[in-house]
């Protein structure tokens, strides 16, 4: 059992190891451009929303039935165009101000690792 | 003791199926237990054959008649009405012992409820446990406000008070339990690690290199996998550009995908978008038996699952019980595996850079990807033995 924990603990410390060099390496790059942290890049990829897109794109789904089906769903979103788009642009204009938002958290974050990494290194 | 249990099985694509398969046969092993009746939906045949003549199987509607054999009934509750909605019609009439796989089942009792064209049912279930909150949440739920809401409000009020006693898997799920009703009777049993039947004794060298030859990879290979039904909560896409990475100085490297991605989610082309058609390998769902072959051939194991819903995940425990080195996130459910029994990665910005860098690591250092996988080994032989873990069972089942 005493192995076994010295084992773990063994472990435990390389991977704490190799945590502390990627923090490094992953501060310093969010630091000179927040947008390079993947919950940004999510956010960026998601953050337009499209009322008809998803319907039958990018491909239409497999089978007659399927087909019909996509294509009845895709009128009844163009004849209900009036009522979807104006919740559509509301739910864009929402998303883009979050990202700008999360983004303008995320520079003010950088600033202030790099504050305190300049603070840091005065002190040595 | 005359035990009744209600639980999904084989075939169904669960890996809640696959534990019960294993905990039944430790169970009826007990000599304590004189027999053991397992209640199924009824909507398909099961695979398993249990050689026991003291396990039956019977569709529930059975169970009403036979309830007053049995000294206790035990249910198998997770957040998938298809496999778990049936049990529902019974979890309050015939009040047993409820294992919660999940600490949410607000989609199973919408799935049973609402999805059976039976909405009082769900607004009573709302209005018993959140009394003048239900209807602003059912407003919220129709809204769209999707899985934050059904977090939030887990539904499972009901079903604590009217049980006898509620199984867990880890501390995080017992204290949400507990929050909600300070004074249930719970406890946190582990799920057991055991190999499926059919697999009997086996030589893993040898079974390995069966394998690997039967899915048409070298020895030399380096095999990564990845086992399930694969949803965007387990982040493949992060998994796969790693394994990129690792590509470029490990030419002969593969990726084992056992399972198949989940409906509206389209891996096979982001699979192929990341040029990686010639390396990555769907298998499709497959029955336990053979996923826990193919899981013999692997040397990383990756299992990453984040949000969560309070449930243990069973895969990362067959893995780490196999000696495969596994990495998985670091969420609340899987804090009882130590970091060094497997490698866990917390689920924020630098999880993506320290998957590529540790993924290297263990494609390259041999003996880092052996410590691992022996920690992780001898920690599940010794925290996740079954027939410790169906004594457990029995214990809590005597308590009553």
């Amino acid at each position: 059992m005493e192995n076994l924990t010295q084992n773990i603990q063994q472990a435990a410390q390389l991977i704490e190891q190799v945590r502390q060099q990627v923090w490094e390496q992953q501060a310093q790059l969010f630091a000179n451009d927040p947008g390079k942290r993947p919950s940004i890049q999510n956010m960026e990829q998601v953050v337009w929303i499209n009322s008809h897109q998803p319907l039958a794109w990018p491909t239409w789904p497999p089978g007659i039935a399927a087909k019909l089906k996509a294509l009845v769903q895709k009128l009844i979103r163009r004849a209900l165009q009036w009522y979807i788009d104006p919740i559509v642009r509301q739910q864009n204009q929402f998303n883009q101000a979050t990202l700008q938002a999360v983004s303008a958290v995320a520079q003010e974050i950088a600033r202030l690792q790099t504050q305190q990494n300049q603070a840091t290194t005065k002190e040595r | 003791m005359h035990l009744a249990f209600f639980t999904p099985l084989p075939p169904i694509q669960s890996a809640l199926a696959d534990f019960a398969e294993g905990l039944i046969e430790a169970l009826i092993m007990l000599p304590e237990v004189t027999a053991l009746d397992i209640f199924i939906s009824g909507e398909y045949t099961v695979e398993t054959s249990f050689s026991d003549g003291r396990i039956a199987v019977f569709t529930h509607t059975a169970y009403p008649d036979r309830q007053p054999h049995y000294d206790v009934t035990f249910y198998s509750l997770g957040d998938n009405g298809r496999f778990h909605g049936y049990m529902l019609n019974y979890v309050h009439r015939f009040p047993g012992i409820i294992i919660l796989n999940d600490s949410t089942l607000h989609r199973c009792i919408l799935a049973a409820t609402v999805g059976q064209n039976n909405p009082q049912a769900y607004i009573n279930e709302l209005i018993y446990a959140y009394q003048d909150d239900a209807p602003h949440i059912a407003q919220q739920i129709s809204s769209g406000l999707g899985n934050e809401v059904l977090l939030r409000f887990p539904l499972i009020e009901h079903i604590i008070d009217s049980s006898l006693g509620i199984i867990v898997q880890n501390q995080f799920a017992q204290s949400q339990v507990l929050a909600l009703r300070p004074s249930a009777r719970t406890k946190i049993i582990p799920y057991p690690y055991f190999l499926p039947k059919a697999i009997g004794d086996v030589d893993p060298v040898a079974l390995k290199a069966q394998q690997r030859s039967t899915l048409g990879f070298t020895t030399d290979s380096f095999l990564v996998g990845s086992f399930g039904i694969f949803v965007p909560n387990k982040h493949l896409r992060a998994c796969l550009a790693a394994f990129k990475e690792v590509t470029r100085y490990v030419p002969n490297a593969h990726y084992l995908l056992g399972g198949f991605a989940a409906e509206g989610y389209d891996l096979a082309a982001e699979i192929k978008q990341m040029g990686l058609g010639n390396r990555v390998h769907m298998t499709g769902w497959q029955p336990p038996a053979t996923f826990v072959k193919q899981m013999f051939a692997l040397d990383v194991g990756i299992h990453l699952r984040h949000p969560h819903i309070g449930g243990t995940p069973y895969t990362p425990i067959r893995l780490m019980g196999l000696g495969i080195a596994t990495i998985t996130s670091d969420i609340e459910p899987l804090q009882e595996l130590p970091q060094g029994t497997c490698i866990k990665l917390a689920p924020d910005d630098y999880a993506e850079a320290m998957l590529v860098e540790l993924l290297g690591k263990l494609a390259t250092n041999i003996s880092f990807r052996q410590l691992i996988a022996e920690n992780g080994r001898t920690f599940i032989q010794q925290h996740h033995q079954l027939n410790t873990i169906a004594q457990q069972y029995l214990q809590f089942f005597q308590s009553l």
